[in-house]
């Protein structure tokens, strides 16, 4: 056999742990600082269990006869007998002078005196006397109950006036000590013989103690322990009626015991306090094995659902593509007026969002963090709408607040947190690309471009006759005089009409670059925010299979806690 | 082999065979319904002038007693009292219980 007191500490070790890790969701804070502060008592109780004595306490009534069998049992008047009620309201302790008090027991205010003896026979036991529990009241009550905890043996002692009253049995109930550890005296028995009919006696003896066992199974005592006896009988006679059986008991009350039965008799105490307090647990077990079956079955409906799911993001995500500023910012972010020359340029001036910012890191992330946000916010949007219809069936499905909770904080801003980082670490990936997407070539074909106008201007300003000396004798001569010629012709009106025209090309021209650049740009921010809105995609895909994830591993650490609560209640 | 109740109805019918007057002492019918392992029905009669025994019901019997064979056996062997079994319940008596009672001198 193992050491019962071994086993019992090292569940209590365990339930301490177990309530400090947090393993129990169900149980109230109270509940949680109870069970941690009783499995302390407990474990320090455990400790003098190694004390080689035992204290019986004698229970009952007003009147059962409990000082008469205390006497009875010392062999002389120790404790006081009456008619009159209450009479004891100090508790009786009987002891040999050798063997200690119990252990903690409470001293000053607590009532309660002793009787030592040198029978150094019954060394082991210390009998208490405990006052009529029906005839105290209020905190003497209390105190008297408390005074329970120090006693190893209960005796329970009633009379054949009395074994019948209801309170007694519901007190019986709520007392924690082993049931083995319960003896039961019927007290009085002499009351239902006379010298002349035994027979009817017995008959009565054999009824009343049918009873009272059946009125102890009632309150979970099987096969309790009854002694017939008349403690007043013993007082006169020498020798017993046949059935008093107060010498069968008292052998059995004083025999000595090993220190390992002892032992036993204090851990099977300890232990049915134990369960008392892992009651709770069974709470907390059936709570949380139902909780346990509901999100496995939400894990495994969540991955059907999840193709849902990634659709109201892409749908949500279009509407936000739709209405941030982030696409203009790009925009006007990426246009560079040095890009264009001539007339082009000046219609990037009046572009009313020019960016004057010089595209630097710095101004890239605080323009694009914002709408980043956005985006991030969006997410979380989307994770509450999950969290918040798995939160809805659990409750639905009758699963307490707490565990629910206990859900929820399985996916809340912080351990979301990572969602935004990956969405800006995406984001900036993309947004922050400072090289600019058109060059040199850009402003070479433009300036190309103007030349070439130029060149008409000049060409048409000289006339055709300047043009053909020029090309029949090439020439500085005739290059000076086609010049000349052009610069005349400049203020005729025909050279006016020609600067006019000049002009509108330019503009037209400049225009039309213009309007180019822009295409450009917006079409490689469009192209930028279609990657990135895809990457966003994977993500909350990813995400999605990470919820998945949590779920299967909240599951995992439930099996574990209910193993663990399994392991105790063992 | 363990006891069995049987051995130990031989046993009494043999105490009682070596009382002188038991049956005047007692004067009645006792009957024994064993039930469990080893189990079975005997009669007493002491009645008669010497005591007699057998198997079965007896239609006369003052007393019925009823009871396990195991704790029959525990009882005969001292090894449980018979007031704790009937106290318990495992001992149940019918009719003329008192004269039970002088029955336990021959166990
Ligand atoms: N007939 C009878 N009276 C008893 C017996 N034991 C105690 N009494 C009487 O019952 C009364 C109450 O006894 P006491 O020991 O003071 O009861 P307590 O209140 O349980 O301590 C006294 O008058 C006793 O003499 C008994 O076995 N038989
Ligand atoms: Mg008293």
């Amino acid at each position: 056999m193992t050491d019962p007191v071994g086993m019992l500490r090292q569940n209590l070790r365990r339930a301490m742990t177990f309530v400090q890790e947090g393993v129990f969701y169900t149980l109230r804070p109270e509940e949680r600082e109870a069970l941690f502060l009783t499995s302390g008592d407990l474990l320090k109780k455990l400790e003098s269990v190694t004390q080689n004595s035992l204290v019986v306490g004698m229970l009952g009534g007003t009147g059962v006869g409990k000082s008469s069998l205390m006497n009875a049992m010392a062999g002389s008047h120790i404790a006081s007998t009456s008619h009159r009620r209450p009479h004891t309201d100090a508790v009786l302790i009987y002891r040999f002078n050798e063997t200690p008090l119990p252990a903690n027991l409470p001293t000053g205010r607590f009532p309660w005196v002793e009787v030592t003896h040198d029978a150094a026979s019954i060394r082991q036991v210390l009998i208490c006397d405990l006052p009529d529990f029906d005839s105290i009241v209020g905190e003497h009550r209390e105190q008297v109950i408390a005074f329970l905890e120090h006693l190893d043996l209960l005796v329970w002692v009633t009379s054949p006036e009395k074994y019948g009253d209801a309170q007694f049995f519901d007190f019986l109930q709520g007392v924690t000590k082993a049931r083995r550890n319960f003896y039961f005296v019927l007290n009085k028995v002499d009351l239902l013989f006379d010298e002349r009919n035994t027979e009817a006696g017995y008959e009565e003896l054999q009824k009343i103690s049918s009873s009272l066992r059946e009125y102890l199974e009632n309150v979970g005592i099987k096969d309790p322990d009854i002694y017939s006896i008349s403690a007043l009988e013993v007082a006169g006679k020498t020798a017993h009626t046949h059935w008093n059986q107060l010498s069968l008991f008292r052998n059995e009350l004083f025999r000595q015991r090993e220190l390992k039965e002892v032992k036993a008799i204090k851990a099977a105490n300890i232990d049915k306090e134990i369960d008392d307090l892992f009651s709770l647990f069974e709470k907390e077990s059936l709570n949380l094995s139902i909780f346990r079956e509901q999100i496995n079955r939400i894990a495994t409906d969540f991955k059907e659902e999840t193709a849902g799911w990634r659709d109201t993001l892409h749908e949500a995500i279009a509407l936000w593509t739709d209405t941030t500023p982030l696409r203009e910012n790009l925009v006007s972010m990426t246009t560079d007026g040095d890009i264009l020359v001539g007339p082009a340029g000046v219609f990037v001036l009046f572009d009313k969002k020019k960016s004057t910012m010089e595209p630097d890191e710095t101004n890239t992330a605080s323009s694009i963090l914002p709408a980043l946000d956005e985006v991030a916010s969006l997410f979380r949007g989307q994770i509450d709408r999950i969290t918040n219809s798995i939160a809805g069936r659990l409750l639905r499905e009758g699963i307490i607040p707490p565990l629910v909770e206990r859900l929820r904080s399985e996916f809340d801003e912080h351990a979301t947190k990572h969602i935004r980082d990956s969405i800006v670490q995406a984001g900036m990936a993309h947004f922050s690309n400072r090289n600019r997407p058109i060059n040199r070539i850009y402003r070479g074909v433009q300036y190309i471009t103007y030349l070439l106008i130029s060149c008409l201007l000049i060409v048409s300003l000289a006339g055709e006759n300047a043009w053909k000396d020029f090309y029949a004798a090439p020439g500085i001569s005739s290059a000076l005089n086609f010049i000349v010629t052009a610069i005349f012709s400049a203020f005729s009106p025909r050279g006016l009409a020609a600067l006019g025209s000049f002009v509108v090309i330019n503009i037209f021209v400049g225009y039309r670059f213009y309007r180019k650049y822009r295409k450009i740009i917006e079409k490689r921010t469009d192209r930028l925010l279609r990657s990135f809105t895809n990457d966003l995609e994977v993500l909350w895909k990813e995400e999605l299979d990470r919820i998945h994830e949590r779920l299967i591993a909240l599951v995992r650490s439930l099996n574990k806690n209910l193993d663990a609560i399994r392991q105790l209640r063992q | 082999m363990s006891v069995t109740a049987k051995d130990m109805i031989e046993k009494i019918k043999g105490r009682l065979d070596a009382t002188d007057g038991a049956s005047e002492k007692i004067n009645a019918v006792f009957q024994f319904i064993l039930n469990g392992n080893g189990g079975g029905e005997w009669w007493f009669d002491l009645t008669k002038k010497s005591p007699e025994t057998g198997e079965g019901l007896h239609a006369d019997a003052a007393c019925t007693i009823k009871m396990d064979a195991g704790d029959f056996v525990a009882m005969l062997s001292k090894d449980a009292s018979p007031m704790k079994l009937f106290m318990s319940g495992k001992l149940k008596i019918d009719g003329d219980i008192s004269t039970a009672m002088k029955l336990q001198n021959f166990f």
